[in-house]
């Protein structure tokens, strides 16, 4: 019977967990750039790292748009960067985040700030 | 027991056994912290507590594929002690000549530790053709002594009575093994699952030395490996120790009744 219970258990557990996986695992990592003053920047180029065992890889970059606003698809890293940067005009700290399951459907709790210019 | 000598005994209990669990909850807190554990000052309550470090585990190496590799090697570790040592022990729970020279003879092979025996049992691995195998794995593990004399005590305390009318009634000798001896020894039978079970889960030497390639590897074995990859992540080590521990201690959680029975009878009727 404890087997049985326990058993049972472990299986409901990880099928549910599969379930939830398969549902919110497109690979999607949204997030928004502020200014310094705290407006929305436009046309920031965003870059997304894969924290590998021993390095940072880059993945892909992408552009923020009218509203600061920037979309990743398809990254499936579980230990990632992202850092906003303006060419010559400063960028946002390189920040590293988590998620539970590779693919795992992200939204950044935190916009990315850009820094001041070098 | 009066009821003061109770609270005395139940309190040193109680220190005994925070002692005891104290590196296992060191280990645990800090696979869900990643706080290094040489801090100065240590904290004793984890803060800011975080799931991370097992999906790094599950992610940074083949996990399934190792969680695999020590499933069927102690399947098959579980399966041949079982087999082999409800053999040997109704084998020495019969009468006949040399049987206290057999029993000796076990008894002082108990004394010799294996590493004295790896090269022979390397070698013989070797012609058998079982190197970088399960069955190779779980070779060295298939009996053992220690069990066959559990089962052995557990068997001895059969009336005889019973095994002689299954004789009366046909029933061949490994059929009485099976249909009379082991249904009335769960003890033995579950000290048996539970140490082969153990010994073969946790064993790090022999599939160090017989092991070439990665894949094969078992969970030890790919602890090692890890700590070599991620020297100082010491939050990601430890989930690692947890994730290769749960399984031996969910197993003992289960039946720890019968295995404790088990010893017990072993220590009081051989």
């Amino acid at each position: 019977m404890r087997y049985l219970v326990v058993l049972s258990a472990t299986t409901l557990l990880v099928a549910g967990w599969n379930v939830w996986v398969v549902l919110h695992s497109d690979g999607i990592v949204r997030g928004q750039v502020l200014e310094a003053d705290g407006h929305p920047a436009e046309g920031i180029t965003v870059t997304f790292w894969e924290k590998t065992l021993t390095t940072l890889e880059r993945r892909a970059s992408t552009q923020t748009d009218r509203d600061g606003r920037f979309l990743f698809v398809g990254q499936p890293a579980h230990h990632f960067a992202v850092q906003a940067e303006r060419p010559d005009d400063g960028a946002s700290p390189r920040t590293l985040y988590r998620r539970y399951f590779r693919s795992q459907n992200f939204v950044l709790a935190e916009p990315l700030r850009l820094g001041k210019g070098p | 027991m009066r009821p003061s000598n109770a609270v005395a005994v139940h309190a040193a209990l109680l220190i005994v056994s925070a002692a005891m669990l104290l590196p296992f909850y060191w280990v645990l807190k800090t696979s869900v912290t990643g706080e290094n554990i040489f801090q100065y000052p240590p904290t004793l309550l984890p803060r800011s507590i975080h799931p991370f470090y097992y999906v790094d585990v599950w992610y940074y190496v083949p996990f399934v594929r190792f969680v695999a590799n020590s499933v069927i090697v102690s399947v098959l570790v579980v399966v041949a002690n079982v087999v082999f040592n409800a053999l040997a022990a109704y084998a020495l729970t019969l009468a006949f000549r040399g049987k206290r020279l057999v029993i000796l003879l076990l008894l002082s092979c108990m004394l010799i530790p294996f590493q004295a025996t790896i090269i022979p049992a390397y070698l013989i691995t070797k012609e058998l053709g079982l190197l970088n195998s399960h069955l190779g794995i779980a070779l060295p593990l298939c009996s053992t002594i220690v069990c066959i004399f559990v089962f052995k005590a557990s068997f001895d305390a059969v009336p005889r009575s019973l095994i002689d009318a299954a004789r009366i009634d046909g029933l061949a000798e490994w059929r009485i093994i099976r249909h009379v001896m082991l249904p009335l020894s769960m003890s033995a039978l579950a000290t048996n699952v539970i140490l082969a079970f153990i010994w073969s889960w946790n064993s790090f030497l022999w599939p160090l030395i017989i092991i070439r390639n990665q894949e094969m590897q078992t969970l030890p074995l790919a602890l090692s490996t890890f700590l070599s990859y991620l020297e100082n992540t010491t939050g990601a080590l430890y989930a690692f120790c947890i994730m290769v521990l749960v399984p031996g201690i969910v197993l003992f959680l289960l039946e720890q009744r019968r295995f404790i029975e088990g010893l017990t009878s072993g220590a009081t009727k051989g």
